[in-house]
């Protein structure tokens, strides 16, 4: 079974004129029907207004459907008795760090989440050491959250999800405001959760470039799926993501253009280095 | 235009909080040029673009705004802050107006103009970034991310600044956005002949966008030059971790397998590297035939 379940999901935002009557709708998604395996890395990728943080509401029960079931571990976000428990599995991390950010020192901020579940006391402060270890913070579990830069605070928020042991993390742009160091740890920080812990992660993002290392990219716009693959097939496809307002890796678009020139390169090609070999394999042919 | 002089920085000085962000930082900007101010978080670009309309004073060292020292008596701080636009990061979350329209008034209204001026210039501000009559009577806050962005830019060129000076614009906005505030910028700066500073951490936008780049690194100015010049040292700006576009990553990833491309080849745009591409294969080509 699947971990996580979307089944022909409808979410629609309400209009309400000034007597507060419904003024109009607007459909955020419409009929996504999408699984997630247990232990992938999956990026889902659109620009603003695609629909994809709506998803991303959906699976942690923020949002609830207006048609169409959301399972985690089976549970329907429906059910209003689950909530919780689906809210332990599937962690939430947001774009803007200071916005989550509630206590004064590092260790208190991760210590919060598995407080809020009843986790045993003794088992808490295991728990904070254990999840500042995961994301590299241990140097800093006695510091100010206020004294981090923004990358160290994304993982601090990380360390509260970990601490809650889930099974799953949903990350909402959580590099958007971050600079290219802090973007840089962030991401290393979910690969090796990934790959250490086994935990799902549901990476979403404007950002191609952090898509690539993903085990499936989903593209979303205009509240559908519109590309679900794994990153080389759906990077291929440069035209129809340049006109849904995305970027493509340089390399892949510098091989899309010598391509349209007549070059023989294959498609496929994500990284800078997948480049420089199929290049220079193209010049000793030649 | 705007000459920096030996500008030193020291946040609460003599204090165990004393931290040096400026170190001896000297540099001209002409009326005209786009330049991309470059470095990563903590480098000092941020402490260095307060100075530019007097948010901060130099420790030691001045910065001129046309020949005159900003903080020496004659001058009026009230109108450097006019000349000198700043854009701060995330602008948007200082609209504050019932509508865009009385939003965009603020600037031209604390220079003491007359109401009718005020509105004139504010039309003239919202028309130059796109936002037509319909926003006028709008709250800022019903526009999308990139609308709001372009409303709070407006408000700073209401003042009919000689020069405008950015700090990361396109941060948080999706490509489309981004495309969008950038090329706007742009156009500002070709049409009206404005002095732009770009403050950024994109070393794509900087090769897309600058004629000059200045990178700053620990509070000093490293490299200083045009952009495709400062490019050309990779390894350095690698290792300050910053990094080069990745076009000019793959040029020279190229070379080190031993690869010869001519000088002068544009190695800053994807369409000009797949063209300097195309020719150096071609050429093998003919030279074997």
């Amino acid at each position: 079974m699947a971990l996580i379940d979307i089944l022909h999901l409808f979410h629609s935002f309400y209009r309400y004129d000034e007597s507060g009557s419904v003024s109009g709708t607007k459909a955020a998604l419409k009929d996504v029907t999408l699984s997630i395996e247990a232990g992938s890395f999956v990026a889902v990728l659109g620009h603003n207004g695609s629909g994809k943080s709506t998803l991303a509401k959906h699976i942690n029960a923020l949002f609830l459907p207006s048609k169409g079931d959301v399972k985690v571990n089976g549970r329907n976000t429906r059910d209003a008795g689950e909530v919780l428990l689906i809210r332990r599995d599937a962690g939430m991390v947001f774009q803007n760090p200071d916005n989550q950010m509630i206590a004064n020192v590092v260790e208190e901020e991760v210590a919060f989440g598995p407080e809020n579940i009843g986790v045993p006391t003794e088992e808490i402060w295991e728990r904070v050491g254990d999840a500042l270890e995961r994301v590299g913070m241990t140097a800093y579990r006695m510091h100010s959250p206020d004294r981090l830069s923004g990358g160290q605070k994304q993982r601090v928020a990380i360390a509260g999800v970990v601490a809650m042991k889930p099974q799953c993390i949903i990350l909402d742009e959580p590099t958007a405001m971050l600079d290219p160091m802090g973007r840089r740890e962030v991401l290393r920080t979910l690969h090796e959760l990934n790959e250490k812990e086994k935990i799902t992660i549901l990476l979403i993002t404007h950002h191609m470039d952090e898509t690539i290392d993903a085990d499936r990219v989903i593209v979303m716009d205009d509240g559908e799926v519109v590309l679900d693959d794994v990153p080389s097939v759906v990077f291929s496809h440069v035209e129809e993501l340049r006109n849904r307002g995305l970027d493509v890796p340089v390399a892949t678009q510098l091989a899309y253009e010598l391509r349209q020139k007549g070059l023989d390169l294959p498609e496929g090609i994500l990284s800078e280095e997948e480049f420089v070999e199929a290049y220079l394999k193209l010049c000793a042919e030649h | 235009m705007i000459e920096f002089r030996n500008v030193d920085y020291i946040y609460e000085p003599e204090t165990p909080y004393e931290m040096h962000a400026v170190k001896n930082v000297s540099f001209t900007i002409e009326a005209g040029e786009f330049v991309a101010l470059l470095g990563h978080t903590g480098s000092g670009k941020s402490t260095l673009i307060e100075h530019f309309n007097g948010l901060l004073k130099p420790s030691s060292g001045s910065v001129l705004f046309h020949g005159t020292d900003i903080f020496s008596k004659e001058v009026s701080m009230k109108e450097i802050r006019s000349k000198i636009g700043i854009v701060f990061q995330y602008p948007e979350h200082q609209l504050f107006e019932s509508t865009v329209l009385r939003d965009v008034c603020f600037g031209p209204k604390n220079m003491g103009l007359s109401e009718a001026e005020q509105k004139e210039r504010a039309k003239a501000a919202l028309t130059s970034v796109g936002l037509d009559e319909s926003y006028y009577e709008m709250s800022p806050f019903e526009l999308s991310g990139g609308e709001k962005r372009r409303a709070a830019i407006a408000g700073v060129l209401a003042m009919e600044p000689e020069a405008l000076i950015l700090d990361e614009p396109s941060a948080g906005l999706d490509p489309r956005g981004r495309d969008e505030i950038l090329g706007l910028i742009r156009k500002l700066w070709q049409e009206r002949g404005l002095t732009v500073v770009l403050v950024s951490h994109s070393m794509d936008e900087a090769a897309r966008y600058a004629q000059r780049v200045i990178v700053m690194h620990e509070g000093v100015k490293k490299f200083d030059g045009p952009t495709r010049e400062v490019f050309t040292h990779a390894q350095e700006l690698t290792e300050i971790g910053l990094g080069v576009p990745s076009t000019v990553r793959i040029f020279s990833m190229l070379r080190a397998r031993g690869e010869a491309f001519p000088e002068g080849i544009d190695e800053l745009s994807v369409e000009g590297a797949a063209q300097a591409l195309l020719t150096h294969v071609l050429h093998k080509e003919g030279g074997h035939v």
